[in-house]
């Protein structure tokens, strides 16, 4: 095979490929397996020929966005045996101009500015876009230094987080807020250092949304009179997603539903009462979407038509949250999908894949409990606690949305 | 008589007789006139900045003249000032070359013009916003310096806190 020139179907088959990739990249196993079984009916080798004709493409790209480091294959041990402060602090004493026979005319003249003066522009950036104290600081070993290692740009970075975040006591009785002094007064806690107070203390993060990602089988049923074929057994794969979007004020929201984060998070705002349903927005495999309607509403099912199901699964349903001070959240959605219960869910604020703190939201509890739904109800289940299980849900993953703002 | 003038000298020993309310926006200048004229000032009085060359003092003392009246936030107020975006005059006056808002940048700490260097460390914070490192690195001029490993790792363990 030739290898420099694709033919018209190794074009597509590679095109389908990427189409597998991105499908997979979201979580939608279903479409993502159709088009890797296509791409590979084309051209059994498509795999082959996307690393060989794409990736050098794309690490090009990449280098040109984020540097010569990227697309490089690490050497993981060498990786995991750096010691970040220390290195951080082996940067404090460097030369820049050493650094810079490579560029013609040396650095801007404002590299050389006194570092105190770089780190108040820093400090800046965390206040008021914190991706790009992020991005400068990871430019050169200078700026690293400055950025990362310096205790005033972690104590913004706090003062940005823990007076947001919204507290219960022990009995959840009282609820509160820290003003700034109080999260210094933690310091002590903290060894005072303000980015291990950061890095170990756990908080609700507003600047985007949580997403769990389920996929699970279904026994398909055969087709009628195919009896014949009793060795195939199909196997239907069902994704849907939940989505949880907070609010420093103790304001949460929570929409279930299959449709994907490009069509949700724009829409996953307090504002809006649903995630609106256009003709595209249906993904490609109505055997899932169908199935997905069906099965995530917890019992008792609801009664309503079948298109109001459909209608209840794009809903905005509106909550309160508030956490222990370990992290611990409780989530009360009192008008759910279900008028006479009171939906509870408790979470555990994790780190993600050892390296995102306070990314993830471990599923520690979820129930409901039967509401008095007015004056004379006397229904003796009132307050009865239903359990649903935990068995099909999924963590959730913290991921930034640019359009968020803190209200709205 | 005429009211005595401040007059401030640059390093290149250019002089720049100005009114004492617009050197007076130097807090260093301000402390220097009081201390050395306790009962105020009766004659001209003559301030050497043996840091400031003339092209920069002059841009400088043009910012002093432009604010002579303007009334500053508290400095203790960082709430407010942080939350400000650069005034619009102050924009335009700080659009120069990167030499010259380093320069200025460097006068205004020496002689302690606070809301001036605010102004120049916005400028500067608005030149980094919104670019990639590998943009920043041509913005600055300046090179990655790290092994692919130290990279990963500082980024492993700084990354997530942009997150909030």
């Amino acid at each position: 095979m030739s290898t420099n020139t694709l033919s018209p179907t190794d074009h597509e088959a590679i095109a389908l490929f990427e189409k597998a990739v991105e499908k997979e990249s979201i979580g939608l196993m279903s479409d993502a397996v159709q088009f890797y079984r296509r791409a590979f009916k084309l051209n059994e080798q498509v795999d082959f020929l996307y690393r060989q004709h794409k990736l050098p493409h794309l690490i090009k790209s990449l280098q040109l966005e984020k540097g010569k480091n990227s697309g490089y294959r690490l050497d993981e041990n060498k990786v995991k045996s750096i010691n970040v402060d220390t290195l951080l602090h082996q940067f404090k004493q460097l030369d820049i101009d050493e650094h810079y026979d490579k560029c013609d005319n040396g650095p801007s003249p404002l590299v050389y500015l006194p570092n105190d003066i770089w780190i108040h522009i820093l400090e800046y950036l965390v206040d008021d876009n914190v991706e790009s104290w992020f991005k400068m600081s990871i430019t050169c070993k200078k700026f690293a230094y400055l950025g990362f290692a310096s205790s005033s740009i972690w104590r913004n970075l706090c003062y940005h987080v823990y007076p947001k975040q919204v507290y219960h006591d022990e009995d959840e009785q009282i609820v509160y807020q820290f003003k700034n002094d109080e999260v210094l007064a933690l310091l002590p806690q903290y060894d005072n250092s303000w980015k291990k107070l950061l890095t170990c203390k756990p908080f609700v993060k507003f600047y985007g949304c949580y997403i769990s990602i389920v996929n699970y089988y279904s026994e398909g049923g055969r087709k009628e009179f195919s009896s014949t074929n009793l060795w195939s057994n199909p196997v239907k794969i069902i994704t849907y997603y939940r989505y949880l979007r907070f609010y420093p004020n103790g304001d949460v929201i929570k929409v279930l539903s299959i449709l994907p984060p490009t069509q949700v998070v724009s829409h996953l705002s307090r504002m809006n009462s649903s995630i609106p349903v256009t003709a595209v927005d249906h993904p490609a495999n109505p055997a899932a979407a169908a199935a997905a309607a069906a099965t995530p509403v917890p019992a008792p099912a609801p009664t309503a038509s079948s298109r109001q199901d459909k209608k209840n699964q794009h809903k905005i349903y509106k909550g309160k949250w508030s956490m222990s001070d370990n992290g611990r959240i409780h989530i009360v959605l009192d008008q759910g999908s279900v008028p006479y219960y009171a939906f509870h869910y408790i979470f555990q604020i994790d780190t993600l894949g050892h390296i995102n703190k306070h990314g993830k939201l471990s599923w520690l509890d979820y129930y409901a409990i039967r509401k008095k739904m007015h004056e004379l109800d006397d229904d003796d289940r009132i307050g009865e606690l239903s359990q649903f299980s935990l068995r099909n849900e999924k963590a959730f993953k913290f991921s930034r949305v640019r359009s968020y703002t803190l209200d709205n | 008589m005429s009211t005595p003038k401040v007059i401030i000298i640059s390093s290149d020993d250019e002089k720049f007789p100005v009114e004492q309310k617009v050197a007076e926006k130097s807090i260093l200048i301000k402390n220097m006139i009081n201390d050395l004229n306790p009962d105020g000032l009766e004659e001209d009085f003559e301030i050497p900045t043996p840091n400031v060359r003339s092209n920069v003092l002059s841009k400088v003392l043009e910012w002093c003249e432009h604010h002579k009246n303007t009334v500053f936030a508290d400095d203790e107020d960082e709430d407010v000032k942080k939350s400000l975006p650069v005034e619009e005059w102050d924009k335009n006056f700080l659009k120069v070359d990167q030499e010259m808002l380093y320069e200025i940048i460097l006068a205004a700490n020496y002689l302690n013009i606070k809301p001036l260097l605010e102004s120049g460390c916005k400028m500067v914070a608005e030149m980094i916003k919104g670019k990639s490192p590998e943009e920043l690195r041509r913005t600055f001029n300046i090179v990655s310096d790290f092994s692919p490993e130290e990279e990963a790792a500082i980024r492993r363990e700084n990354e997530w806190a942009e997150d909030r």
